[in-house]
């Protein structure tokens, strides 16, 4: 056996007696406390409250070092089997980790409060709608779900558009033209993804104050950035994929009499066209999902977006109804997912796309 | 080391593609695994390295069964096709890096650093691949790169050296060169090699014998010359010889042989019945035999390929360089019955 | 008169006007096409970026707008004020916490993935559905739930036979369920493993077995640099995303408890928001600027030594 195996088997054995011995370990209650009996040390009642935790673990080590020692020993038929089931056992298991709170979550909107925290189980045994009802509460008559979720489509659409267009232009300068200055100004992008967010927010909520743009009814703080291609990880995703594509194809375009924008339009767009819905893809799921932008730039409820709403409806019951506030979050994601499922190859090409070029 | 295969099958579903082979390789052959694709010449290859599992039969190297061992314990090198040379490290590292997986067979413990170094240097002086030591992959010709895949397979001293392939990927004027180096390495080494190809002048020129496999069965086990010389059925005589063998249906009787319009050809043969007859191109030697037109003619240089019709049927044959012929003459051609080989009209097993 | 070669000289009716632009002119265009991209750096990055530099040395307030110079005291009270000390403290725990732990998980999984599985594209969705909603309000909401003292989560550990802890109200383990929200969103960084995984080639493992290497060995020796790229920007990417993290621990926690999962961009919120102090807000996002800078720096530096590009060979 080898050294890493007998370290495993004693390791296993010390956390499994550490196990036992904690249950041996008797704390007496209050009442026999009074009684006189003694407490036992601060080591034997740590011991004891972890014992589980040490029994689990010593069997764990256990299970590594016997299935090393049976491996070792099978044929290979054997062993392909008991590594394959290994692996679908560690699968399975981090998937139910993965998607266990989404699925309690769906649950929990069709249970009823009680319920809610008592059971594990994934099927509701009364479902109701109670939640979703509660869900359609409005605070105060100026907002509620189906507002807020309108609200949030009012920005998140113009910025999609503008975001692939404006940054579908600025690639194409980049990417196909030589200009003064081109390389320095590239490196200036490229210098923009690595810069955050957070050190920009101040000065331009104070910037957006002064042009009067916080809790404008047209969302602009959110959308006039995506106008001037801002999004700086997009316009590089499509300079790399602009760069697989032939620049012949322009010079034929050129013979053929297309002016510049022609052929973007006719000859690179379509080519480009799987980036550019990649983008579009993603600038829905972010910007759907953006919390700090509404955070800062709406402040009147009637105007808030879902993110907004969700988490005002979380602190207007505290500790209530959680069947309600999933509700209400189920639904503020629910276009997001939708959008995921049907477009999921699209998403993973994008984000291989942005990052296997290094 | 002697390497002996039992009986070696290997099933894919439904299909066979190493059909109960029974090889035996003497210690210090050359030799190699011929065939046209799909005969089963690689996964055989592939058996004797481990990559491949063995349905049934046995492989024995020297006293061992190794038939279920894994490849690292095997022992042996393995040249692949594409070289699968470790791009991210410098050549020199490329060739320690079986030696820094194995423990020093001499001192029984792992090798020091000063161990592999001597290693690395004495198998890159033997490829003559020292200058390119600091070099990583990429920067390296097809050839170097295979130079340096043949010295991480001898580093640790195999007691087999396996080629799948190795010249395949190299250009005409290097393959030459290269088929060359491998036979020089292999006589200075004297390791057991066996190596796959299609290509028969390859397998011709470098090595000791030659195993001749189709669809999964061997044909037939010789060294160059002996097989082309007495092929022992008809694939094997298509096989080896460039321009191929040519065919023509014959019948023989009464120590005559004719053709099926009748004309008879310049052979003795005692045979009687039909039979299928392949003519080596340098069988026919201008003579007083039959007479033929020209079909086509090709300059070589240091001789002309000539084709013409006997019975209907296309011959091919090699004609000397003095005369220059031209398609549409006419010439009289005899043949030397060392060169003619008389084969089943059924099976193609050779009958004479 | 243009140079319009020696045919046209000759006869003049063969001069035509040389369809498209000059190459000047070419420049221009593109030049014209990045300007909108231009201007809105100018206006919504560079402006805010130098202002945001020149209000940390000030004391600019929300609302009263007083500036008065104040030197580098604000970057003085970024590191000696206890509060900012102590988000310093938690942000560093919490990126170097998750940033491991989240390429190790998946890589892991990515590794496994890769063998043949039934149902890999099933796994490889169940996978990443978190990372694409992870960030979202609603999965914060959801944590708060989970995590709560009568949460499931507890629900399950007293089934277990253990204790039901108070996750969120408990210093250390807040911090941790953070962090655990964040690693629960590795699907993201696998999928770019897996593809990385993919590109490696099958022979080269097969030579590396026949070279005695032992599976571990061909993971260390073999997997591990070809991937390496994507494992640096895996890296950078999620470094630099872990120190700018806000929704979590805004709505789960609201920084608590005991300033226990305040991270350093709910200070930089907080005392821009709360309490007005402008000033100091932009000294502490650019301490977090600089951090991350550096940080960053630093992992470009050390690409050389581990990182290996296919392209990188180098001629000659």
């Amino acid at each position: 056996m080898s050294i890493a195996m007998i370290v495993f088997l004693v390791l296993s054995i010390v956390l499994l007696s550490m196990g036992i011995y904690g249950g041996t370990v008797q704390i007496p209650d209050a009442a026999a406390v009074e009684a006189g009996a003694k407490m036992p040390g601060a080591f034997a009642q740590s011991v004891a409250q972890l014992r589980n935790f040490y029994l689990m673990l010593g069997a764990l080590v256990l299970f590594i070092v016997v299935y090393r020692f049976l491996f070792k020993r099978a044929n290979l038929k054997v062993q392909h089997l008991m590594s394959t089931t290994i692996r679908y056992v560690i699968l399975i298991g981090v998937g139910v980790f993965m998607v266990y709170p989404l699925l309690w979550m769906v649950s929990a909107t069709f249970k009823d409060n009680n319920e809610i925290f008592s059971t594990l189980s994934l099927i509701p045994s009364r479902p109701t709608l109670d939640g979703y009802r509660a869900a359609m509460n409005d605070y105060g008559g100026d907002i509620n779900i189906w507002r807020a979720m309108l609200n949030t489509y009012k920005y998140v659409l113009p910025r999609v558009l503008f975001t692939v267009i404006s940054s579908t232009i600025t690639a194409y300068g980049f990417g196909r033209f030589r200009f003064r200055g081109r390389n320095a100004l590239f490196a200036l992008l490229m210098a923009t993804l690595f810069l955050p967010q957070v050190v920009l927010n101040i000065p331009q909520f104070l910037m957006y104050r002064k042009f009067g743009w916080v809790d404008s009814p047209y969302y602009l703080a959110l959308i006039v950035p995506s106008l001037f291609a801002q999004e700086t990880y997009f316009v590089y995703m499509l300079i790399q994929f602009m760069r697989n594509i032939p620049r012949e194809l322009d010079e034929a375009a050129k013979i053929d009499g297309c002016n510049i924008m022609q052929t973007l339009v006719l000859v690179l767009v379509p080519m480009l066209w799987p980036a550019m819905v990649s983008a579009g893809l993603f600038q829905f799921m972010w910007s759907s999902n953006d919390f700090m932008g509404p955070l800062l730039y709406v402040n009147s409820p009637a105007r808030y977006p879902a993110t907004l709403f969700v988490r005002m409806s979380m602190d207007a019951d505290t500790g209530f109804s959680w069947n309600r506030v999933m509700a209400v979050s189920l639904i503020s994601i629910l276009p997001s997912l939708v959008v995921f499922f049907l477009a999921q190859s699209q998403f993973m090409d994008g984000v291989t796309a942005g990052a296997v070029k290094g | 080391m002697k390497i002996v295969l039992k009986d070696l099958t290997k099933r894919f579903d439904d299909a066979v593609a190493v059909d109960r082979v029974s090889l035996t390789f003497e210690d210090g052959e050359l030799t190699g695994l011929l065939g046209p694709s799909g005969c089963g010449k690689s996964t055989t290859l592939y058996m004797l390295a481990g990559l491949e599992n063995v349905t049934e039969g046995e492989i024995w190297f020297g006293e061992q069964n190794v038939t279920t061992a894994m490849p690292e314990e095997r022992n042996i090198g393995l040249v692949f096709q594409n070289y699968a040379l470790y791009p991210h490290m410098t050549v020199a590292d490329n060739i320690a890096f079986p030696l820094t997986n194995i423990k020093n067979p001499e001192t029984g413990k792992r090798y020091t650093r000063e161990e592999i170094r001597e290693e690395v240097q004495r198998t890159a002086k033997l490829v003559q691949i020292e200058e390119y030591l600091r070099r990583k992959p990429g920067q390296l010709s097809g050839g170097q790169q295979q130079r340096v895949a043949i010295a991480r397979a001898l580093v640790k001293k195999p007691k087999v050296l396996l080629l799948d392939e190795p010249l395949s990927n190299l250009d005409a004027r290097l393959r030459i060169e290269m088929r060359q180096e491998i036979r020089r390495i292999q006589q200075e080494t004297k390791v057991t090699t066996i190596f796959v190809t299609h290509d028969q002048e390859e397998a011709m020129s470098i090595t000791d014998r030659i195993v001749l496999m189709k669809k999964g069965v061997v044909q037939q086990i010789a060294p160059a010359h002996e097989m082309y010389m007495n092929p022992c059925n008809e694939f094997v005589a298509s096989f080896l010889g460039n321009p191929m063998i040519s065919y023509l249906n014959v019948r023989a009787g009464e120590g005559r042989v004719a053709l099926e319009d009748g004309t008879v050809l310049p052979l003795a043969a005692d045979l009687v019945g039909s039979f299928r007859l392949g003519i080596r191109p340098e069988a026919w030697v201008p003579g007083d035999g039959v007479r033929v037109t020209l079909t086509r003619v090709e300059q070589r240089g240091q001789d002309q390929i000539i084709e013409f019709a006997l019975a209907g049927q296309k011959v091919k044959a090699i004609a000397d360089a003095a005369t220059v012929l031209r398609a549409g003459d006419s010439i009289s051609l005899s043949l030397r019955d060392n060169r003619c080989y008389f084969f089943d009209a059924e099976t193609g097993a050779r009958v004479r | 008169m243009t140079k319009a070669g020696g045919a046209s000289a000759v006869r003049p009716d063969l001069r035509r006007r040389r369809k498209g632009l000059s190459k000047l002119e070419q420049g221009y265009m593109g030049f014209f096409l990045i300007l909108p991209w231009l201007i809105g750096f100018c206006v919504f990055k560079l402006y805010p970026f130098i202002s945001s530099l020149v209000y940390s040395f000030t004391d600019y307030d929300l609302f009263k707008g007083v500036q008065n110079f104040v030197g580098i005291q604000n970057y003085i009270d970024a590191f000696t004020k206890s509060k900012n000390v102590k988000a310093l403290q938690v942000t560093f725990a919490y990126a170097f916490m998750t940033v491991p732990l989240k390429l190790i998980f998946a890589l892991f999984i990515a590794y496994i993935l890769n063998f043949k599985i039934k149902g890999v594209g099933l796994f490889r969705t169940a996978y990443y559905v978190p990372s694409i909603l992870g960030g979202s309000v609603a999965i914060a909401v959801l944590w708060k739930a989970l995590f709560k003292s009568d949460g499931v989560v507890n629900t399950i550990l007293t089934m277990l036979g253990f204790e039901s802890i108070n996750f969120l109200a408990d210093k250390s383990w807040a911090l941790f369920i953070i962090c655990l929200l964040r690693v629960w969103q590795f699907g993201s960084a696998m999928v770019l493993f897996l593809a990385a995984l993919k590109g490696v080639p099958e022979d080269l493992y097969e030579a590396a077995s026949i070279d005695g290497a032992s599976k571990a060995r061909q993971f260390v020796s073999i997997t591990i640099p070809l991937i390496s790229p994507v494992i640096f920007y895996n890296l950078v990417t999620q470094l630099v995303q872990a120190f700018q993290e806000f929704n979590g621990p805004y709505i789960i926690t609201q920084g608590g408890p005991r300033n226990a999962t305040t991270l350093i961009s709910l200070i930089v919120y907080n005392t821009a928001f709360k309490d007005y102090k402008v000033g100091m807000s932009s000294a502490m996002a650019w301490v977090m600027f600089v951090i991350v800078m550096v940080l960053t720096l630093i992992s470009f530096a050390s690409q050389k030594k581990w990182v290996y590009y296919s392209d990188d060979d180098g001629r000659g």
